[in-house]
Order: C-alpha cells, then structure tokens, then sequence
C-alpha cells in the first residue's frame, strides 16, 4: 500500500508533466503557425518560366508555406546555387519559403509518373497519390487534377500552363475561385489562352 | 563500497577516459562522418534543416553536440569530448546499475571495466556518433528506475527525463520503453504499491516526459511553418524510409560489406576491416571488430542470469533481462543492415551479464581476490592489445598476426 504522502507526491507530479507537456505542445504549435508568413489578399505573377516563381517568393517574403506545383517535374534537384528549371523547389525549401508539396502531374504523364513511384521503396501510395519525403523531410503528396487532396491551408501555386488543357486550366481557375484551393499567391508561365488570363488578372485588380 | 573497490573503480574511469581522448583530433576512417554531423549541427539551430546529414534520424544529436561545441570549443575536440565524457561516464553508470542490480561492486567493476575497453565503444565514443550519449543516458534512467522499483526513490521523474534524452537520439528504444513500462506496473501490482496515482506517475514520467523531449528537439524543425500533424506524419515517413533501407543505401563502401546481421554478433567472432598502409614491420588498418571473447559468453551468461534471478526472485535481473531481450530481438527481427556500432546500446547488458556470470563462478569454486584479479588484469591486457589495432594506429604485422590473418586483413 502507499501512503497518502507517496498518493499525493504521485498526483502532484503527474499534473506537472501534463502541465509541462501541454506547455511543450503550445510552444510547438505557436512556433510552426508563426513560422508561415501568409499575404493578405491574393496575388498573380506572370513570370516567363517555372523557375522564376523562386524570385516572386522572395521578392513576396513568404515563408513556410504549403506550394501546389502544376508541372510536370518537381524540380527539387538538391543543387545549391543559382536557380534553374531543375533546383528551384530545393531551393525554396532550403530558404525556408516552401515546407511541403502538393506536385499535380498533367494527365498525360501520370502513366509513367505512377509507374515510376510505384516500383520506387521511397513512395508510399495512399489512395490515388503517391507520398514522398525530400530533402529537409519536406513531404510531397504526388497526384492527378482530379485526385489532388486539398489542405483547407492557402499555399503558394505555381502553374506552367503550357502543360495544361483549356479545359483543365479553367477548372483550376475554378478551384481557386471557390476557395476549394486557397492561394495568396499565384505564379504563371507558360501561353494561358486570354479568356482565362484575364480572370487571374482581375484578381489582382480586385485585390 | 570498500576503499580498494573505489580505487578499483577510479582507475577505470581514468583507464576509459584515457583510452577515448588520446589522439581525439587525429583523422581515423571512423570519424569520417563527424564533419557531417557539424554542419548538420549548425543548419539544424540556424534553419531548421539537416542538410548536409539525413533527415531521418531525431535532431537531439546536433543540440548536444552544440552544447558540446559551446563547451570546448569548434574544434576536433569540441565536436567529440561530448562522447569522450559520457562514453567514459557510462563506465561509471553502468557500475553503478550493476552493484543495483546485483548487490555486488565486484560485478559492477568487472562490467565497467570490460566495456572500458570494448573496441566498438571506444572507437564511437571518440565520434560524434549518438549511440554513445544514448547509451549513457539510457542507463541512468534504468538506473533510477531500479532505484524506485526498490523503493530507494520516491519519484520517477529523473528517470524519465533521462530515457527521453536517450529516446531524441535514436530510435533504439521505443520497445524497451513499452517493456519497461509493463515490467514497472507489474512489480508495482505484486508490491501492492499499484494506485490510480503511482500508475498515472509511472505512465507521466515514462512516457510523457520522453514524447515531450523528443518533440521539443524537433523545435528549430517545426519553426519552418510545420504543425504537429505535419510531424507525426515525418517521422512515419522516416520510419517507411528506414525501413526500405539496404545495405546499397549506405555511402562508404566499407560498410556495403560490413558484417550487418545482428543475429551473428553474439555468436561468432567479428574481425572485418581492410589495410590501409604498410609500412615494413609494420601496418595500419580499418578494423571494425566484436570483443568475441567476451561477446561469445553473452548467450550462456543470459541464461546463468535468467536462472539466478529466478531462483533469487532478483527483479532487477530480470528487468535488464528483459530490456536486453527485446533490444536486441529488434536488431535481430529488423530487415535493414545492422552494422556493430549499434551494438553498443546492448553490449552494457552483455557486459553485466558476462561479469555477474564469471564473478559467480569464481565464488562458486572459491576464487578469491586473486582470481578476480586475475580476471581484470587478463580483461584488461586483452583491450590494450586490440586498443591501437581498432584505432587505426601503425601495429607490428607479427604482434597481430593470428587476428590479422583470422579477420582476412592479411594473406
């Protein structure tokens, strides 16, 4: 048996580790919400190449955010120095802009994508995506226009439209419209028939 | 503890720390990865990040080694005494633990005294690497668990903390946590000590303080904009990553052929390694060896231990045997290389074993302080013999040659 000193010490220390754990996850929870810098309103860049999207991140001072990538590589080579079509994912992380990854392949290069990911022992496949972790232990969910699971959290989007059919590219316009997919900051390369540039643009003159 | 036992002890310290910081900044193939881990080390608090190391592995590692840095210095000896202390201070935890265990010094030193010298041990305690600090704070905990187990300590919480700094460096322990936990309650239950309260307590400084450790070193991770969600969802990512790795993944290729079979480790003897200069007479080489004469004792002391703490109703006994079992049953089951550095977080339950083992024997037929001394000094000429051998230092090729030609490091 014990005693009610030994009842009481037990009790008192159990509600200090509780106290001192929910004090731990509060700390933790208000250090990775104040470690995305999110911008008000929402923005459209027009930049001639994917690559150019690391600039518009910098130049927006973004920080640990979420990036919807639609194109056809990830462009996360783990290469330091001047940005290029193949690095400047790795370099958004590395800089700490982009913390994770939704990479939306075209339709027609999901055949060899999944392929690919699905012979790799790196991949796991929930569902109709694929899951990786890269470098830093930045997670990348990989997925088809149809299957992309949407985070509720406003992210980065960077959109090569030359990879993307009219039709397609008004349903992402869609999505961004009905908030279905939450963006403050959009960057686009690539030829965008005009009907549709002309609804990005209006958001930035209705900003 | 008797004045001559303490001396005893002493020396082993000053034997061990001795062994671990002489030539501490001299390049050796084993610290190879220590430049690695250092700039992992200053990305990890600037950013957040683990470039140039991987990911995969908790980042408790690179806030101690800072602190070490902060300590002695940015230098060889500043990333590397954080190991050189606490790899010498675990032959004092481990005395420690085994008098608990045992009730005996005398199992105590002799334990102390083996791993002081272990080739593995001192080779990694002279690195950066995390087995060594894990070890070290791994067998505080149990040593402050056994304490309470009987009764000599009101709280658990000093134990706690201890096995969460051990959890944040390396995933070698979330088994022995669960066993340790079970064991815990049910010595609890047939002591009548079992309360809402004492397994609340248990269950807080258990399990609690080590999630809460192993979270916080995640700190300069999740000011990346992470939630915790986020981080439950990495470290399953790292447990699939781990999981999926070969042999093919590992960089050096001296370790692609490494002996990497856990299953072997306590029953055949380890000589791996290759020549790196010859110079005459003699020879340099990259040794990475078992203690065997030692090592190959480990199952029948097992069971010697398990048998005797049966029969003496020893719980301490049956704890560490228990936490051995399951330690090692998880190297022995896993499907990816493990190679003998991961031995060390064992060996210390080896070393206990085999040292509970042959004192027991000498007191069964009646050896007296001679042959206990006989036993160390023969334990003790043994580890300096392999000493500048796993140490990468020049050796006479006729001096080593029946181990240099059994391990195939000559023709």
């Amino acid at each position: 048996m014990i005693g009610a000193k030994a009842r009481k010490r037990h009790v008192f220390e159990t509600l200090l580790v509780v106290l001192w754990l929910a004090g731990v996850v509060l700390l933790l929870w208000r250090a990775g919400t104040g470690g995305r810098a999110v911008l008000s309103g929402r923005h459209v860049e027009l930049v001639s190449e994917p690559r150019l999207a690391l600039a518009q991140w910098e130049k927006w001072k973004v920080r640990g955010r979420v990036l919807f990538l639609f194109d056809r590589y990830l462009n996360a080579e783990q290469r330091d120095g001047p940005p290029d079509a193949d690095n400047y994912v790795y370099l958004g992380i590395k800089n700490g802009m982009v913390r994770e990854i939704y990479h939306v392949v075209p339709d027609g290069a999901w055949d060899e994508v999944s392929r690919t990911l699905g012979r790799s022992r790196w991949a796991a496949a929930p569902g109709k995506t694929f899951r990786l972790a890269i470098e830093e232990g930045a997670p990348v969910v990989i997925a088809r226009l149809r299957d992309i699971p949407l985070t509720g959290e406003t992210a980065l989007v960077n959109l090569n439209a030359d990879l993307w059919s009219e039709e397609q590219l008004e349903d992402i316009v869609r999505m961004l419209d009905e908030g279905r997919l939450r963006s403050d900051l959009v960057t686009i390369s690539g030829r965008m028939p005009g009907k549709i540039l002309r609804e990005f643009e209006a958001w930035n003159e209705g900003r | 503890m008797k004045a001559a036992e303490r001396y005893m002890l002493f020396a082993v310290f000053l034997l061990a720390l001795g062994m671990r910081l002489w030539g501490l900044a001299d390049d050796r193939w084993y610290r190879a990865d220590d430049r690695v881990i250092v700039d992992a080390a200053r990305n990890y608090i600037e950013h957040g990040h683990f470039k140039p190391d991987d990911w995969i592995h908790p980042p408790f590692k690179y806030l101690l080694l800072r602190a070490s840095e902060m300590l002695f210095g940015d230098n060889a000896y500043g990333w590397r005494m954080k190991n050189v202390l606490l790899g010498s201070l675990t032959v004092f935890a481990l005395f420690l633990l085994g008098r608990e265990l045992f009730s005996d010094s005398r199992t105590g030193i002799a334990a102390a005294l083996f791993l002081a010298i272990e080739p593995v041990h001192v080779m990694y305690s002279t690195t950066v690497y995390e087995e060594i600090p894990a070890t070290f704070f791994f067998l505080l905990s149990l040593y402050f668990t056994v304490r309470y187990l009987k009764g000599k300590r009101q709280s658990l919480l000093p134990a706690g903390a201890l096995f969460g700094l051990a959890f944040a460096l390396k995933w070698y322990y979330p088994f022995a946590l669960a066993a340790l936990v079970l064991f815990l309650l049910a010595a609890l239950r047939r002591d009548g000590r079992l309360s809402w309260s004492s397994g609340a307590h248990a269950a807080a400084a258990l399990v609690l303080i080590p999630c809460g450790i192993y979270l916080l070193t995640y700190y300069p991770w999740i000011r990346n904009g992470y939630s915790l969600a986020e981080f439950f969802r990495m470290q399953a990512d790292a447990y699939r990553i781990l999981q999926a790795s070969g042999a093919d993944t590992f960089v050096s290729a001296f370790f692609r052929s490494a002996p990497s079979d856990a299953r072997d480790w306590f029953i055949r003897p380890l000589v791996y390694g290759r020549m790196t200069g010859l110079h005459g007479t003699t020879g340099q080489f990259q040794v990475l060896m078992s203690d065997f004469p030692v090592w190959l004792l480990t199952l029948p002391a097992a069971l010697f231990t398990a048998w005797r703490a049966f029969r003496e109703k020893n719980r301490g006994a049956a704890l560490a045997l228990a936490l051995f079992a399951v330690m090692y049953l998880q190297f022995a089951l896993i499907r990816r290389p493990m190679f003998l550095y991961s031995a060390i977080v064992v060996l210390p339950f080896v070393y206990l074993f085999v040292a509970f083992f042959l004192v027991s024997l000498m007191k069964r037929y009646g050896g007296g302080p001679w042959s206990y001394g006989t036993l160390l000094s023969a334990a003790g000429v043994w580890g300096l013999y392999l000493y500048p051998l796993v140490t990468e230092r020049a050796v006479s090729l006729s001096f080593y040659a029946p181990l240099l030609s059994w391990g195939g490091l000559v023709q």
